[in-house]
């Protein structure tokens, strides 16, 4: 049986609280994470979402209900979570706001050489982070952080992050503003650390693809609250309570959609490219209907 | 006055480049294009291609070092004409809330007319009239941080419109919605459009793409490809090599037809690929 390395029940959370401008940005929301898990948090901006994830390493404190990450209390006032933060790994929404170094190398080496990493580490670790975002370590690593474009700036906060290798990583959109050849080789990196170390993935997205080929489990939450909750298939079958959400479905799902309503017989749920093209192949393979 | 047929914009051998440690890093090489009006101008590129800089040049935040860029005839590098191009070119940036500058809607898209020292009865106007177009009206004494993002976004596009700008430059400013924001972006510029504002889009999402009259690849700081969507993303090895991509189901109908199966077009949107799968079915 596996143990849930991070356990949130019933999280209450509110903004400027006791203050005329007070508003609740959680209102019963839930979550688990077991060790190695990939799961996604999908929600219509201000779903919190991202109020949510900054739970995980105790940047935030809940105001109501539980969180529990590898066994510490974060209700607990007398919890410390700076040890936390060595295993879970946060890479914000707009990343490029945690960039502080002048130079991109000495940005990403900052976590590692504070873990008390010596020189030789540092300077894989390093390496291995920039490969792993697409930045070619001997183009960038001497480049002024601030002279990059913005999704450079990304793939720079994003490699900080996987450059202390946690065992947990925490990501809200990482791959927007990214172009599509990124996208898609962070995904890739994402699962390598998934597949060979066993990281832990949480995935806060808008992009129902990028979920849909990614994570296994899907987590929706609305105002505040969980409201969805299940296998990736399961809650890409709730096509029009997603819309209702403000979301929607993988582009395969939605073109399967269109088939089916055009007579054609497509078998199995369609999530994915590899999906569409497989059930595309077989029902026009298969004897007319 | 400019005759008809002349570009609203024309960037003539334009070169940007940005100090770096060592250097220089040549942001954008030689680029010459045109913009027409009325046209939906879409720029694609991977991250440092140059995409952002080029949007920066249409209102002069960037001045090129070699080469001008003339907005409806007007010079950027011109001080005195530079004043009157910031009014003809409206930018939207990714991050709303860097944009939002009132505590209010209304007062947020007065913001800029305000600014132009125009009679009280023209601003209360040209609001009116913004957040109208931009369907807004019934957020108009709301705060702006109580907002969805895609609200939030056409609150700042209402505020660049009061201005009433010639041209729209949308510079990824759907990167961070959900996709029902997102949706009410594209809404909102496609019916922008529609009353003859002009267009230019930056962005990621190859679908969103799609919506252009004429597409331009830049990569490296020149101009790798230009053309339609679906002359471009019949090409998606060109694409593929310059870190882009083709939209999902202009894929799914290339994965077909490399296992044999020709749908007979090169499908841009959903609707295509469905009706165009079901008439080659029968």
């Amino acid at each position: 049986m596996t143990e849930n390395i991070i356990e949130v029940t019933d999280l209450w959370h509110w903004y400027l609280r006791g203050t005329p401008l007070e508003s609740v940005a959680l209102q019963g929301a839930s979550f688990r994470l077991a060790a190695g898990e990939m799961v996604g948090v999908m929600g219509h901006t201000g779903s919190g979402k991202s109020t949510l994830v900054q739970h995980f390493n105790g940047l935030l404190r809940p105001h109501r209900g539980s969180v529990r990450v590898f066994g510490t209390d974060l209700g607990d006032r007398r919890a410390d979570p700076r040890p936390l933060r060595r295993r879970v790994g946060l890479v914000f929404q707009f990343p490029e706001q945690q960039l502080f170094d002048p130079t991109v190398g000495d940005d990403i080496a900052f976590g590692p050489r504070k873990l008390g990493l010596d020189h030789a580490e540092v300077r894989r670790r390093v390496q291995g982070a920039m490969a792993a975002v697409g930045l070619p370590f001997d183009a960038f690593k001497d480049r002024y952080t601030f002279g990059l474009s913005g999704g450079e700036m990304r793939k720079v906060a994003v490699a900080g992050v996987l450059a202390l290798e946690p065992e947990v990583l925490v990501l809200d959109e990482p791959t927007a503003g990214l172009d599509p050849r990124a996208r898609r080789d962070l995904l890739t990196v994402l699962r390598t650390l998934h597949d060979e170390r066993g990281t832990a993935l949480v995935f806060v997205s808008h992009n129902m693809d990028e979920v849909a080929e990614l994570v296994t489990r899907v987590d929706v939450l609305a105002d505040g609250k969980t409201v969805l909750s299940g296998s990736v298939r399961e809650v890409f079958r709730e096509a029009d309570r997603l819309r209702d959400l403000g979301l929607g479905v993988p582009a395969a799902t939605e073109l399967a959609a269109a088939l089916r309503e055009r007579g054609v017989d497509l078998r199995g749920d369609v999530l994915t490219m590899d999906d569409a093209v497989e059930a595309m192949w077989t029902s026009s393979s298969s004897p007319a209907a | 006055m400019t005759a008809a047929g002349e570009p609203l914009i024309r960037v003539d051998a334009v070169s940007v480049a940005y100090p770096v440690p060592g250097g220089r890093i040549r942001a954008l090489v030689d680029v010459s294009l045109d913009i027409h009006r009325g046209e939906w101008l879409t720029v694609i590129g991977h991250n440092g291609s140059g995409k952002s800089t080029l949007a920066k040049l249409f209102n002069g935040l960037v001045i090129p070092g070699r080469g001008t860029v003339t907005v409806d005839g007007l010079s950027t590098a011109d001080d005195e004409q530079r004043k009157r191009i910031r009014q003809m070119v409206g930018m939207v940036f990714q991050d709303p809330d860097n944009q939002i500058v009132a505590t209010v809607v209304e007062e947020d898209v007065a913001f800029g007319p305000e600014n132009l020292g125009l009679p009280r009865a023209e601003i209360k106007q040209r609001v009116a009239d913004a957040m109208h177009r931009l369907e807004i009206e019934d957020l108009r004494l709301r705060a702006p941080h109580q907002l969805s993002g895609g609200q939030k976004m056409r609150v700042a596009i209402a505020g660049v419109l009061a201005m009433q700008p010639a041209v729209l430059v949308l510079d990824e400013s759907t990167a961070m919605l959900d996709p029902s924001g997102r949706a009410e972006v594209l809404q909102a510029a496609l019916a922008l459009h529609r009353d003859g504002v002009t267009v230019v889009a930056i962005t990621h999402f190859m679908n969103e793409a799609t919506l252009a009259d004429r597409i331009i690849v830049l990569a490296e700081g020149r101009v790798a490809l230009e053309a339609d969507p679906r002359t471009l993303f019949a090409q998606p090895d060109k694409l593929r090599a310059l870190e882009l991509d083709v939209p999902q189901v202009t894929e799914i109908a290339e994965r077909l037809r490399a296992r044999g199966m020709d749908v007979g077009l090169v499908p841009l949107t959903v609707t295509e690929l469905a009706d165009a799968f079901v008439s080659m079915a029968r």
